[in-house]
């Protein structure tokens, strides 16, 4: 089975999915950075003969999608806290929890156990 | 003016340390240098100056950006995993929880139990306190009883077995009957037509009469003008009868010295004859 292409995924994370769908999904009004700014550029260098629009007008949507990608970030302390670490270290902690987890249920385990042996 | 002065520093406070902690976060640091590299690009090319190195960095910023996004679908994994840990261990700790108020009310329903040495030390307590009440008090409490007691009525007399009852011997009860009857025998031989009009004559009880046949047989046979019911003439032990006796000690008080000086040592019941 064939992982989607990227632009097709669609993550569970609310602003993670916001994210990747600014940063990747590409369409004709939404293009790729580089082709954008490359195509950008074309345009300039065809409108500065006729003192068209600037590169900066140009770019604006780029900018204006990562302004929104920020302000995604910044709204979601559960993401920043997620993103915060590596995704190396991840495992590691996730195996932690697990075993916090199997430790408690072995209390309640071990805690059932002696309240049915009293019972009897 | 002070507290909101203080209130909006606060906030500012707030506000940098959420800053301080995004800006740790790879995705935006790369997102803020995208940013700042395309700008770099856009100023120089709009002065008319391309700088070449503003648009290498560009790229390479744009490298890294795209970079880092590959991995938001693994912290996106990373994330479904803990959330699902964060639940199990929430209802972990919510059942913690009511185990521990369910056992925090045992343990107060406990305490409030009496402790077992206590319960058996007054279960001791309890068995020397009956095991003080002897058999012999008993008996000697019953012994007084019996004086005056009759046999059942529901005994065969006729009936041969082992004689050991425990009411007394015939003689011994028409003794002790006798005694009563010389108590009360003011009451028993004053005139009937004087307790008519003093005082209301109970109904007759058969078992007052069988009593008084027994006590006084020849009582019924002295008067029998003055009294055709021989059932009215049972005595009652009223404090009504006392006055009456009392009116009639003072009318013949040399008798009454003669009636308080008689012995009413009423033991004439023998325990030796069980």
């Amino acid at each position: 089975m064939s992982e989607p292409p990227a632009s097709d995924r669609t993550l569970n994370n609310q602003t993670l999915n916001q994210v990747y769908a600014t940063l990747t999904k590409n369409t004709s009004q939404q293009p790729e950075f580089i082709p954008q700014i490359f195509y950008a550029l074309h345009q300039f260098k065809e409108d500065s003969k006729s003192g068209g629009n600037s590169l900066e007008t140009a770019t604006s949507s780029i900018r204006h999608r990562i302004k929104l990608c920020k302000s995604y970030l910044r709204e979601d302390p559960h993401c920043i806290e997620l993103l915060s670490r590596p995704y190396e270290d991840w495992p590691q902690v996730v195996e932690q929890k697990q075993q916090e987890i199997e430790t408690k249920k072995l209390v309640h385990k071990q805690l059932g156990e002696r309240i049915r042996a009293m019972i009897r | 003016m002070n507290s909101s002065s203080s209130l909006h520093l606060s906030q500012q406070d707030s506000n940098n340390d959420e800053l301080n902690h995004v800006q740790q976060v790879t995705l935006y640091k790369d997102l803020c240098q995208f940013e700042e590299d395309l700008q770099k690009l856009v100023v120089s090319v709009d002065k008319f100056s391309p700088d070449l190195q503003a648009a290498q960095d560009l790229i390479n910023s744009d490298l890294k950006l795209y970079s880092t996004l590959e991995q938001l679908p693994l912290y996106d994994s990373i994330d479904i995993q803990l959330k699902q840990l964060d639940n199990e261990s929430q209802e972990i700790d919510e059942r913690t929880g009511k185990i521990l108020s369910i056992l925090d009310k045992c343990y107060n329903n406990l305490n409030k139990l009496p402790m077992v040495e206590q319960v058996e030390f007054e279960m001791k307590m309890m068995k020397k306190q009956k095991e003080k009440i002897k058999s012999g008090v008993l008996l000697e409490y019953a012994m007084k009883l019996a004086k005056f007691t009759r046999v059942p009525p529901t005994f065969n007399k006729d009936a041969i077995g082992p004689n050991n009852f425990i009411w007394p011997a015939e003689d011994a009860i028409r003794r002790g009957m006798l005694a009563m009857a010389s108590l009360k025998s003011e009451e028993l031989t004053r005139i009937p037509v004087e307790l008519n009009s003093e005082e209301p004559q109970e109904p007759p009880q058969k078992g007052q009469s069988q009593e008084e046949d027994e006590v006084t047989p020849t009582h019924s046979s002295d008067t029998p003008s003055s009294k055709p019911d021989s059932k009215s003439e049972s005595f009652e032990f009223t404090g009504k009868a006392k006055n009456q006796q009392s009116t009639q000690y003072s009318e013949t008080g040399a008798h009454e010295e003669a009636d308080g000086s008689i012995d009413l040592d009423l033991d004439l019941f023998n325990p030796d004859e069980f």
